[in-house]
């Protein structure tokens, strides 16, 4: 339960930091148009909303909304270092 | 954003009195605008008086925040500050209500 | 400065957002530093008392406090035991005295006192403040009367939070700045640190301010009880009704076994117990308190049961508190984050050093962006020149402060008198020696040498341990004490990053600012003449 909501959080900023027109050309190639935006922003919310029922599933009413901001804020940490140190792919940038 | 054109507006006197009302309206009146509303919630919620006040002063908190940002957003210092003395002055006329009013003296 | 009224909602904001955060920022950089190391501050009880061994068995620890209390204070008007736990040194007990006649109460707990280790038997262990010391410092910060104190560090919070709540409002493009990061770009890099320590644990910081303040909130907001309850003391009466006091009769009576009464209360409560308080102990009229244990439930208003102290028979409960109380007990509870588990805890150190970062970060990019536009860079202004300064001695002097308290620790006489007030004289002491020379040479030499200094004093504490004392981390690693080993370890990471730190500032070179061409080129200039970005 904690894995599937800790996995739909870096999901979602994963959608998120893509969806940014410098990370979009230096990982997809080319700069996002506003349709694809939209939707991978949200299909992000979407993952930020579905990890919730999975942490509450997890520790309950009480420290499941705690898991779920931890896990929001671990994914969104991983994905921020993931997207900036690891070097984009050559003839992209 | 339009703004004040004449030259009286720029001088240095009356920009540093208007960020001095700004200051003021920040923190002294914004505290007393929150803590008014404290009491305000402490009287009028339908809860044990206790619980009640524990209400006022969590909510106090952000009221002196976002007074705080109002004190520098408001058009002037004297806007920030009669804005936040009128919410203030609501906040005693309830409790006097409630605590007159009601027959909770 | 053009009129602020002139200005848009969102400069105003941005106006607002640099002035709460930077003019208490050195206050704020202390308290963050000082209450993130506190999330490991039982964790820092035992490493800075390296004679004490692990506790394994509570139990055994709790008879044993029984029995030195027993020996030591059977007269006593009340004992009090904090209750031992796996991360633990020991269990700490008090006795309170029979009050004379005449005589005023004093209030030196430090008189009463006594640590009783793992084995039952009473410690001894270097006299040291321990991690507490970080945990009190960061609202009762030092040298001065506690109120006081506690008034600067909430008056900072709330800076601190009309800074996190401006800086939200301020931000235009929220996605596209929370993920980048440009690296080398000198004022730009600068504020894309200090974006991302703030937005990537915003959740963090929001709360651990709005919380903070709620923790004092009674001494900040006196008037709130004015009307329901403008008798003193009438509003923690009603919050927390108390029994009927105890009465001392005067007929001695054996106190019953406190570990038969905790098991059953811990069964009752639902949770560890944290707290033992006993009540004329020895009398016919003896009461047992157990509290429950605050690491176990997320409010910090935990409820106990109070026992008869001859017969141990459960006589009253606390009663149930309602919703708003529970709801500013979990406010409090989530600040502490004693309920968490292990690595819910590491997240929340995590959070506590990038809000550190962030409130550090923040006050270099003031002076970095204001350098680009300072008449003469060569000969700044009064003001700049005290925030640069004071940047060195707040940013390099608090953390090689600490470093020196931990090597105090290890490094002062055993027998020393004051000893563990010398320990924090210590950290003062080279923060002030920071401070004087942050005021004598230039900003750069100075976060070199203070930065530089920091890492090698922390890196070099764990091989101390190694060869000083017998809880090296190797044998820490042997015998599974987890607790102990991470400290260790996070005191080298910790000191490699600060090595790491002062040799990136020693190897930048600002280009030599061309007064006469700034009109024409501000860019170039710009982009060479910041201090390169830390990582």
């Amino acid at each position: 339960m904690t894995a599937l909501a800790f996995i739909l959080a870096t999901l979602a900023f994963a959608l998120f930091g893509l969806s940014t027109d410098e990370h979009h050309r230096k990982r997809l190639g080319a700069r996002p148009d506003p349709v694809t935006v939209l939707r991978m922003r949200g299909g992000a919310w979407a993952a930020v909303a579905a990890a919730f029922p999975f942490a509450i599933g997890a520790q309950g009413w009480v420290f499941g909304p705690i898991l779920w901001v931890a896990l929001l804020m671990l994914g969104a940490g991983l994905v921020f270092l993931a997207l900036n140190l690891i070097p984009a792919p050559a003839g992209r940038k | 954003m339009s703004g004040r054109g004449n030259a009286a507006a720029g001088s240095p006197w009356r920009k540093r009195g208007d960020m001095i009302l700004r200051i003021l309206a920040a923190l002294p009146v914004g505290y007393a605008a929150a803590t008014l509303w404290a009491i305000a919630l402490s009287v009028t919620l339908p809860m044990r008086p206790e619980q009640a006040t524990t209400v006022g002063m969590l909510v106090a908190f952000a009221i002196c925040a976002v007074a705080a940002m109002w004190s520098f957003a408001a058009k002037s210092g004297w806007k920030a500050i009669w804005v936040l003395a009128v919410a203030g002055g609501v906040a005693a006329a309830l409790t006097w209500m409630m605590t007159r009013g009601g027959g909770v003296a | 400065m053009s009129d602020l009224g002139d200005k848009g909602f969102r400069q105003s904001q941005a106006f607002l957002h640099t002035w709460s955060g930077l003019l208490l920022g050195w206050v704020l950089f202390a308290v963050f530093a000082a209450g993130t190391i506190a999330y490991y501050r039982e964790g820092l009880n035992r490493w800075m008392r390296p004679e004490l061994a692990r506790v394994e068995q509570p139990e055994k620890v709790l008879a044993g406090a029984q029995r030195f209390l027993e020996g030591k204070a059977p007269d006593a008007k009340s004992w009090f035991i904090t209750m031992p736990g796996a991360t633990s040194h020991g269990a700490t007990a008090f006795w309170v005295p029979q009050p004379k006649e005449g005589e005023t109460r004093r209030r030196r707990r430090s008189d009463n006192q006594a640590t009783i280790g793992a084995d039952g038997q009473p410690a001894t262990a270097r006299e040291t403040r321990g991690g507490e010391f970080f945990y009190r410092f960061h609202f009762d910060l030092y040298y001065m009367p506690v109120i006081y104190a506690r008034w600067l560090v909430s008056i900072a919070a709330l800076f601190m939070l009309v800074a996190i709540l401006s800086g939200i409002v301020t931000h235009k493009k929220i996605f596209r700045d929370f993920f980048t990061l440009r690296r080398s770009k000198g004022q730009r890099s600068w504020l894309d640190g200090h974006n991302a320590t703030a937005v990537l644990a915003l959740p963090f910081h929001l709360m651990i301010t709005y919380t903070g303040l709620v923790t004092l909130a009674v001494m900040l907001l006196p008037w709130a009880t004015a009307v329901t309850f403008p008798k003193e003391g009438a509003f923690f009466e009603a919050l927390y009704p108390e029994g009927p006091a105890v009465e001392r009769t005067g007929r001695p009576a054996p106190l019953v076994d406190l570990t038969a009464i905790v098991r059953d209360a811990e069964a009752q409560l639902g949770g560890k117990a944290g707290y033992v308080e006993v009540v004329e102990p020895g009398d016919a009229a003896a009461r047992v308190t157990v509290i429950r244990s605050g690491s176990t439930m997320l409010s910090s208003r935990t409820p106990q049961i109070t026992y008869d102290g001859v017969t141990g028979k459960a006589l009253r409960r606390s009663p149930e508190t309602g919703a708003a109380v529970v709801t500013a007990g979990s406010m409090i509870g989530l600040h502490a984050g004693r309920y968490s588990s292990d690595w819910l805890r590491f997240l929340y150190f995590l959070c506590g050093v990038a809000g550190s970062v962030m409130v550090a970060s923040g006050m270099v990019l003031w002076t970095v962006k204001r350098r680009e536009k300072l008449p003469d860079p060569a000969r700044p202004h009064f003001g700049f020149r005290l925030v640069e300064r004071l940047n060195v001695a707040a940013i390099g002097g608090f953390p090689l402060g600490v470093a020196v308290m931990f090597w105090a620790n290890r490094l002062l006489p055993v027998e020393m008198a004051g000893r563990a007030a010398w320990e924090v004289h210590c950290l003062f002491l080279a923060w002030g020696a920071a401070l004087i020379l942050s005021i004598v040479r230039k900003p750069q030499h100075n976060w070199v040498a203070l930065l530089g200094l920091t890492g090698v004093l922390l890196a070099a504490l764990p091989v101390f341990n190694l060869f000083g004392t017998e809880r090296g981390l190797i044998a820490s690693l042997w015998s599974g004490d987890m607790m102990l080993a991470g400290i260790d370890i996070a005191m080298l990471v910790f000191g490699a990053a600060f090595l790491a730190l002062a040799r990136r500032v020693a190897r930048h070179k600002p280009a030599v600012p061309r007064v006469r061409r700034r009109a024409a080129a501000p860019a170039a200039v710009s982009a060479d003449a910041q201090m390169e970005p830390a990582e």
